[in-house]
């Protein structure tokens, strides 16, 4: 019995967190108003595999919530801001959250 | 911000981003027009204007076809700059006469959150021969900034020449309020002619 709930007390993190969207942060270049930013929101969101778009435009960041099972790739990204008209100074991915759940 | 072409005097920008849809319209005593520019590649628009003008010598209604051109672009982590370069061709109706136009408009402009600059240029030929010139130089200080999610005020003073006007200089300081993806100037001139201007990126 020990085994088993050890058993689940280790698969249940890596199964909460397959379901979790991944963050990943992309600072612009060119990035200045109200305008620039619908317009990349627009974009971005056009892509399957991103769920949500935040801006910062003090930041001039935007935060994605993505498919964790099939994420952008870093020059799908690059394609999509360009499209936008704007230019990807950096791409981070910031580690994972730990869950409530983890041992 | 953003972005700049072809109401009257320009104020929106022809080309935006890929699959977007710029409406802007412009209304001043001497002049008014709606434009709509599709963004088709990231690059190019196609556009349709159609503008009135209440010129020294006679009312004119154009519409033209237009197609523009992202010629140049710099984006820098504050700021972005941007020129444009369009041509068009229509009809235009002069008392009672309806002859084919062309014209030819170029357009630059640079901006950060807190400032702003833009500089165009139209030349219109009617039958081949010179019609109309009209140009416009803007700045723009944004007194404070915000979010996306915030009302965005700038104040605006705006130069217009107009070759065939009876005022051909007129010089307009403006409030321009943004919100998300729409636009809204409203301003009177030092003589007194009014000027609302709208736009949204679609």
């Amino acid at each position: 019995m020990r085994r088993v709930l050890l058993a689940l007390s280790l698969a249940l993190p890596l199964a909460v967190q397959a379901q979790s969207p991944m963050a990943i942060r992309v600072t612009i270049k060119g990035m200045v108003c109200s305008f620039c930013a619908v317009g990349l929101k627009k974009t971005l969101r056009s892509e399957k595999s991103i769920q949500k778009v935040d801006v910062s435009l003090a930041d001039k960041q935007v935060t994605l919530q993505v498919d964790p099972s099939a994420p952008p790739s870093d020059k799908r990204l690059r394609e999509l801001v360009k499209d936008a008209g704007y230019d990807v100074l950096s791409i981070e991915h910031p580690a994972a959250p730990p869950t409530a759940f983890a041992p | 911000m953003g972005l700049l072409s072809f109401c009257g005097v320009a104020w929106g920008r022809p080309v935006s981003f890929l699959d977007s849809t710029m409406v802007m319209a412009t209304g001043q005593p001497m002049m008014s027009g709606l434009s709509l520019a599709r963004t088709i590649s990231r690059r190019f628009s196609f556009g349709l204007s159609y503008l009135w003008m209440n010129r020294r010598r006679d009312r004119v209604n154009l519409l033209a076809q237009e197609v523009s051109l992202l010629a140049y672009r710099h984006n820098a982590l504050n700021w972005q700059a941007n020129a444009f370069a369009t041509v068009g061709i229509g009809g235009l109706k002069s008392v009672g006469d309806i002859r084919e136009m062309a014209l030819v408009a170029v357009e630059a402009d640079a901006e950060s959150r807190h400032w702003y600059l833009s500089a165009n240029s139209r030349y219109i030929l009617s039958r081949q021969k010179f019609e109309d010139l009209q140009a416009a130089l803007r700045a723009g200080l944004a007194p404070f900034v915000g979010e996306i999610d915030q009302i965005n005020p700038w104040v605006v003073l705006q130069y217009q020449y107009m070759h065939q006007f009876r005022n051909r200089h007129v010089l307009t300081p403006m409030l321009r309020l943004l919100y998300q993806n729409i636009a809204l100037e409203m301003g009177t001139s030092f003589r007194g002619e009014w000027t609302v201007n709208f736009s949204a990126e679609l």
